[in-house]
């Protein structure tokens, strides 16, 4: 019968510490913890935990990666800041948030888009920032061209130079090309507490309200030129978070569910729930490394939570 | 027979879940700092272990549960606003925090 040597042509080697670079199906000795460790494929996705914001909110704008992201406005949760519309601004390395230059002005429930450093928010909730526009440039937000129409709860995706704009409450949708807006084809169906995830070209917005009471399940997906209705979330709910692309997104948390769903261009399959509750969230990042920060739930409102396969790394006693 | 176990332990953020537990087995967070997890699993127990979590019985952890969705319900109740309706409430608010059950 063939040995360890024979298969993999190495003896067992004795580590200090378990290396990154090990592929699938090698063992090792780990002489720090004294165990006899192996290398299994990678796992599913599954929540961890992040670093706390310093503000906690609810209905705030999101940008960037997991390991570079950018949160700002939103309300307050809990006093001092419970209730209160906030500009301000954090940035997030992976580990920790740290607080950067406030919006102009502050405002919930508007459109975001962008990168850590160059990020943007689109509209809000109330009167009279309905129509404005904001971006970042990694240090400071200036206020540009205003949207021609009120972008209202509304969701944007893109660049600074291309993004796509929606009013959740009439499902107008405009087009930014870097310098101005321009009115497109509407959504098919408008919806309250949406998300949304992708670029100007290929967007997907999923979910929401079309009431303020009923949840809708409802996906719609931006070729370029219009909206086209596609495969249903399940469960249908508000205030949930996207995060990836058109092709391949996360829908995640919402109102009385911490269920987290893929959608792989065509239809969307649940994976493993969140830890926590964290509904009115914002997320960032890709369908394999996803961020998910602040929530409307009090003792959660700070809290960040990650997105990233399990490492297969096993010692023999996790067998 | 029960399947969960629970323990209060404060999430500490980064750290506190890491990918090796909550892909081995499922954590569920509560109001007030409960944690949920199977019962009778070494490594949910190791995770205890390290976040320092102090057990509960499932009554006790729902009792401590009850205490703080009752204060939060009451600072919701409290938190006016001279004229403004009910949906404007839940609007600046969110809505009004729900009565948990944990499972058995």
């Amino acid at each position: 019968m063939a040995d360890y040597k024979d298969i993999i042509g190495l003896d067992i080697e004795a580590k200090s510490a378990n290396p990154t670079d090990v592929i699938t199906g090698e063992i090792w000795f780990n002489n720090t913890t004294g165990k006899l460790s192996y290398k299994k494929p990678d796992g599913a996705n599954t929540w961890t935990t992040g670093g706390d914001l310093n503000v906690g909110r609810r209905m705030h704008g999101g940008a960037g990666t997991q390991t570079a992201a950018l949160m700002f406005g939103g309300i307050g949760v809990t006093p001092p800041h419970a209730g209160i519309d906030q500009s301000l601004t954090e940035a997030y390395n992976g580990s920790s948030w740290t607080e950067v230059g406030d919006m102009n002005t502050a405002k919930y429930q508007f459109g975001d888009y962008g990168t850590q450093t160059a990020a943007a928010s689109v509209g809000s909730a109330d009167a009279p920032e309905k129509k404005l526009h904001e971006q970042y440039n990694g240090t400071s937000w200036t206020e540009t061209t205003d949207t021609n129409s009120d972008k209202q709860y509304a969701k944007a995706d893109g660049t600074q130079t291309a993004a796509l704009a929606v009013d959740s409450n009439s499902g107008g949708t405009e087009l930014w090309n870097g310098s101005g807006w321009t009115e497109v084809n509407d959504l098919n169906e408008q919806r309250l507490w949406a998300a949304s995830c992708g670029e100007a070209t290929a967007m997907l917005f999923f979910g929401g309200s079309p009431n303020g009471a009923a949840s809708s399940g409802k996906t719609e997906l931006w070729n370029g030129t219009s909206w086209t209705e596609v495969n249903d979330t399940t469960p249908a709910r508000f205030h949930l978070s996207g995060a990836g692309t058109s092709t391949a997104a996360l829908a995640i948390n919402g109102q009385s569910t911490k269920t987290t769903q893929q959608w792989n261009g065509t239809s969307w399959t649940e994976v493993n729930d969140q830890s926590l509750d964290m509904n009115q969230g914002a997320a960032s990042g890709t369908q394999t490394a996803a961020l998910l920060f602040g929530s409307q739930i009090p003792g959660n409102t700070t809290k960040t939570e990650e997105w990233n396969p399990v490492d297969g790394t096993q010692t023999v006693d996790d067998a | 027979m029960a399947d969960y176990q629970y323990c209060i332990a404060e999430n500490w953020g980064k750290g506190f879940i890491e990918n090796h537990e909550s892909g081995n087995f499922k954590i569920s967070g509560f109001p007030a700092d409960i944690w949920q997890v199977p019962i009778n699993n070494k490594k949910a127990n190791l995770w205890i272990a390290k976040v320092l979590g102090t057990p509960k019985t499932r009554d006790e952890a729902q009792a401590i549960l009850d205490t703080e969705i009752d204060a939060q319900q009451t600072a919701w109740d409290n938190n006016n606003v001279d004229g403004e309706s009910s949906d404007e409430k839940i609007e600046r608010l969110g809505a009004k925090p729900v009565d948990i059950t944990l499972p058995a």
